[in-house]
């Protein structure tokens, strides 16, 4: 899929406007402050994700043009797709003439974002892994993040019942089925994820693994069984830590290269390239599975990459044939296979390459 | 501007209606004041005698200006088969559907612990009693399809654990009268992860 016309009224310093974009690559270039992210953020919008994260919706409209913004945005490729969305308070999205819910939206127009963080995906913390294979799976299967949500608003009646002094054993029953099922699709997942960074081996340093490792279990355990019984047996853990030792949450995805830890054996630089093929091989999952190209949302990734590494993104960006809007501070890039659009104060000057 | 202050007194109160918020209890305000002054006499009388003469039924918790609720002191309902709600509106909802003719027990809220929402021991107390008065065959709870709902869930089977009783659970999927075509994405894959088994597997012998 692939965005033809992006309109928006309104939104945040971006105010009013509308743009038409063709398939392949778009790069959005402007100095900070610019509007680029927020300009990314109406995909996300658009696309069902809500606001970036560290955002809230009720800063979207401009503030002082009203208390709501509008965005509508017309897709094609594998099929024509009109969607809305009003912001403000509360949000509303509509796909064609009827009201939807978000993850209609995420199904029908898979669209996959990734921040400068995201390039920390082999040496950063767990939790960047997990919110890379946690995005990827909620692309795929339309309840997972219905169930993480609840997943995680169980953990917190968990711990404010541990901080109550109460029994937490009643949410143990709903935990565990919920922590089992989130831990199946994860694996899921990560499978998908490795099969298609196979393809992708002019980006790789050597034999790559890619591994849940389930929060809290050893490798080889009956994870189901382990989850009820360290979840009783470690309540003092918990006590102190404030949450269980065991489950989804405490998972990391393990990624080694020949056999060793990718964080230690790789270069800064091979590091950054390992991440740029995660990035592109969950697209080629998504594409598989949901039989429809995604669209990429990229902010500020190549600032960290050298320029063999920026080389070695677009190209591999420009083989995908998908719709990938890029933002970068500087005023381009040397060897941009697509089509920069240049944005200051909120607004697009006329110059066009 | 400042208002009167019988006015902003009005709104005040109105504004704690749920899904009322400052403009719309205004405009209640000044509606109410420009209807006939009886209109706000019946108003309130009606608002008093609610308060003052309803209560909750002392065998389900279901609403009832009498000794016992209208579903309780039917004859003709069912009394093998008790509903576990969450709610007096979940209740009603179930009743106006026409679709339960059996009996009903309301647990008066769910179970929060981030919110300090339980269901108090004297609750589950009565629960047990009724189930036994009423010599019940199962027990059907009806909870919100949420993790809130999920935990009073077990609640009530934990402390129905040494009740012989079947205890089953409202499923959840595709709305009936829908087709797959129009359903959503999340309704889909949840219909599909609660599947029913037509049959288990050994073929069965054909017609002659």
């Amino acid at each position: 899929m692939y965005c033809h016309i992006l309109a928006w009224k309104n939104f945040r310093n971006l105010k009013h406007g509308r743009v038409e974009l063709s398939p392949g690559l778009w790069l959005l270039s402007g100095a900070n402050g610019a509007g680029k992210t927020n300009f990314l953020e109406m995909f996300h919008y658009i696309g069902g994700w809500g606001p970036l994260p560290g955002r809230r919706v009720s800063d979207a409209p401009s503030w002082d043009q009203g208390d709501r913004a509008f965005l509508s945005a017309r897709f094609m490729g594998e099929e024509e797709v009109e969607c809305a969305a009003s912001l403000g308070r509360t949000t509303a999205l509509a796909l064609g003439k009827a009201r939807c819910r978000a993850p209609d939206l995420r199904g029908r127009i898979p669209s996959l974002l990734f921040l400068p963080d995201d390039l920390a995906l082999v040496e950063g913390s767990p939790s960047v892994r997990r919110r890379f294979v946690d995005r990827m799976a909620a692309l795929l299967f339309p309840l997972y993040a219905r169930r993480l949500h609840d997943y995680g608003r169980g953990l917190r009646h968990r711990a404010a019942l541990i901080r109550q002094g109460r029994s937490p054993a009643v949410t143990e029953k709903v935990l565990a089925p919920l922590g089992n099922w989130i831990w199946s699709l994860r694996g899921r997942t990560v499978e998908m994820l490795l099969k298609n960074l196979r393809l992708l081996s002019p980006l790789l340093p050597g034999e790559l693994s890619v591994v849940l490792r389930r929060g809290g279990v050893s490798p080889g355990e009956d994870f189901q069984g382990s989850f009820l019984e360290k979840l009783n047996n470690y309540r003092d853990e918990e006590r102190r830590m404030g949450y269980p030792s065991v489950g989804p949450h405490r998972d990391d995805i393990s990624i080694e290269v020949d056999g060793l830890a990718a964080a230690r054996r790789l270069s800064r630089g091979q590091r950054r390239r390992l991440a740029v093929a995660l990035v592109v091989a969950s697209g080629y999952a998504v594409q598989e599975h949901l039989g429809r190209s995604p669209l990429l949302l990229l902010d500020e990734v190549a600032a960290e990459l050298d320029p063999p590494g920026k080389g070695l993104l677009f190209s591999s960006l420009e083989e995908t044939s998908w719709q990938v809007v890029a933002t970068t501070a500087e005023e381009g890039f040397d060897g941009w296979p697509g089509r920069t659009l240049r944005l200051s104060d909120g607004a697009f000057s006329p110059r066009e390459s | 501007m400042v208002l009167p202050e019988a006015l902003t007194r009005l709104t005040t109160f109105l504004q704690r209606l749920p899904g009322v918020g400052e403009k719309s209890a205004r405009r209640m305000a000044f509606f109410l004041f420009q209807q006939d002054p009886s209109f706000a006499d019946q108003l309130a009388e009606a608002l008093v005698t609610l308060r003052r003469s309803l209560h909750p039924c002392p065998q389900c918790g279901n609403l009832t200006d009498g000794d016992c609720c209208g579903v309780c002191g039917d004859p003709m309902r069912e009394r093998d088969t008790l509903c576990v709600v969450e709610s007096v509106e979940d209740l009603m909802s179930l009743e106006q559907a026409g679709i339960f003719s059996g009996q009903y027990f309301v647990l008066g809220g769910r179970v929060s612990p981030l919110e300090g929402e339980e269901i108090s021991p004297e609750t589950l107390e009565r629960l047990r009693g009724r189930i036994r008065d009423l010599r019940v065959r199962e027990v059907v709870v009806a909870t919100n399809p949420r993790i809130e709902g999920d935990l009073a869930c077990h609640v009530v089977v934990d402390a129905l654990a040494d009740v012989p009783v079947r205890i089953t659970r409202l499923a959840y999927g595709l709305p009936v009268g829908g087709s797959i075509g129009f359903a959503d994405r999340v309704t889909l894959h949840a219909a599909l992860e609660s599947r029913l088994v037509v049959r288990s597997g050994e073929a069965s012998p054909g017609p002659d």
